[in-house]
């Protein structure tokens, strides 16, 4: 399978969107600080590529919060970043309001609301966009090797992965949020975002 | 006696919530569920004027699903969805049977705002 020019700048263009309202949730967690994003990226390629990808990055053990989408199409959205940094966003989050000794014991939990907040925000603005509606699954947390938190069955399988970098500059803080897409997936998506454009251009 | 029942998943979520709620009406009774097995047997006491904060993605039933649950217990005006699932369908179905919708991520302006449109609203 092969993305046309123009579908690849659609898809990018789309969550785009969606991950900056999901900066605009996380910037509100971090009471107001500013969230720096990256141009997003779109890749096809095999999972086993895509964990290489994401291990070149961090080089450590990674934390990552999923979540998994139906609709008119599915996938996987992901928070994804080293388990030193996700220590500081929950310290950011719940400040003052527990002892510092208990925040050790919150992490985990708390990482999961995070994730939860940030991936929702971006598949509900998606959702909204192409006039349609995603259930979204409870949110996973994992930590470990990359290996284990991709949790790979089929190191063949083609996605279609897009990522976006976050840097939360003031605390030194970053991340990536990532999408996984079935191929098959990618078509109806595609396809949704299609009738989006038409409904926009008929009026 | 005024009740505020949080019902939440995370309990980072309820932590928060109950942290603006405590100080906001020092008064009220505050109590927590992280599902509708426990918003429900919260239930078994019904006397007091509740107020309910409810997430919708949970394990079990859903928030819509619980608040249809609720009914009888805490009237619609008094109840609402707090969600990071603010998907427009969402909405729709939490202002179709009259309750109210705030997004996540909560902050004390948010959690006054909702206290403050909970109490005036007329009870049905």
């Amino acid at each position: 399978m092969k993305l046309s020019e123009n579908h690849a700048d659609l898809l990018k263009e789309t969550l785009n969107l969606g991950v900056g309202a999901a900066a605009d949730a996380l910037s509100e967690i971090a009471g107001g600080e500013e969230i720096i994003l990256t141009v997003p990226q779109l890749q096809l390629m095999s999972t086993a590529q895509l964990a290489r990808q994401v291990c070149d990055v961090s080089g450590e053990e990674i934390c990552s919060v999923t979540e998994t989408f139906r609709g008119p199409f599915s996938g996987k959205a992901m928070m994804l970043y080293s388990q030193r940094e996700s220590l500081e966003l929950v310290r950011l989050m719940l400040g003052d309001m527990i002892p510092v000794e208990q925040i050790r014991e919150m992490e985990g939990e708390a990482l999961c609301e995070v994730g939860n907040i940030v991936l929702n925000a971006c598949l509900a603005s998606l959702a909204d966009m192409i006039g349609s509606e995603l259930q979204t699954d409870i949110p996973e947390l994992k930590v470990g090797q990359i290996e284990q938190v991709l949790s790979l069955e089929d190191e063949e399988h083609s996605i279609l992965y897009l990522r976006m970098d976050f840097t939360m500059a003031r605390h030194n803080l970053q991340g990536h949020i990532g999408f996984v897409f079935d191929l098959d997936s990618v078509t109806a998506l595609i396809a949704c975002l299609e009738n989006y454009l038409k409904s926009i251009f008929e009026i | 006696m005024k009740k505020i029942l949080i019902v939440d998943d995370s309990k980072t979520a309820r932590m928060m919530l109950k942290h603006w709620l405590t100080a906001l009406r020092p008064d009220a009774t505050i109590l927590e569920a992280d599902g509708a097995d426990q918003a429900l047997a919260h239930m078994k006491q019904p006397e007091g004027e509740w107020m309910a904060f409810i997430d919708y993605n949970m394990e079990g039933l859903n928030g819509m699903e619980l608040v249809e649950a609720l009914m009888p217990f805490i009237p619609a005006t008094r109840m609402a969805l707090v969600t990071a699932n603010f998907q427009a369908a969402v909405q729709d179905r939490a202002h179709g049977k009259g309750i109210r919708f705030m997004k996540k991520p909560m902050n004390p302006k948010k959690v006054q705002m909702l206290l403050n449109q909970m109490e005036q609203a007329e009870v049905q």
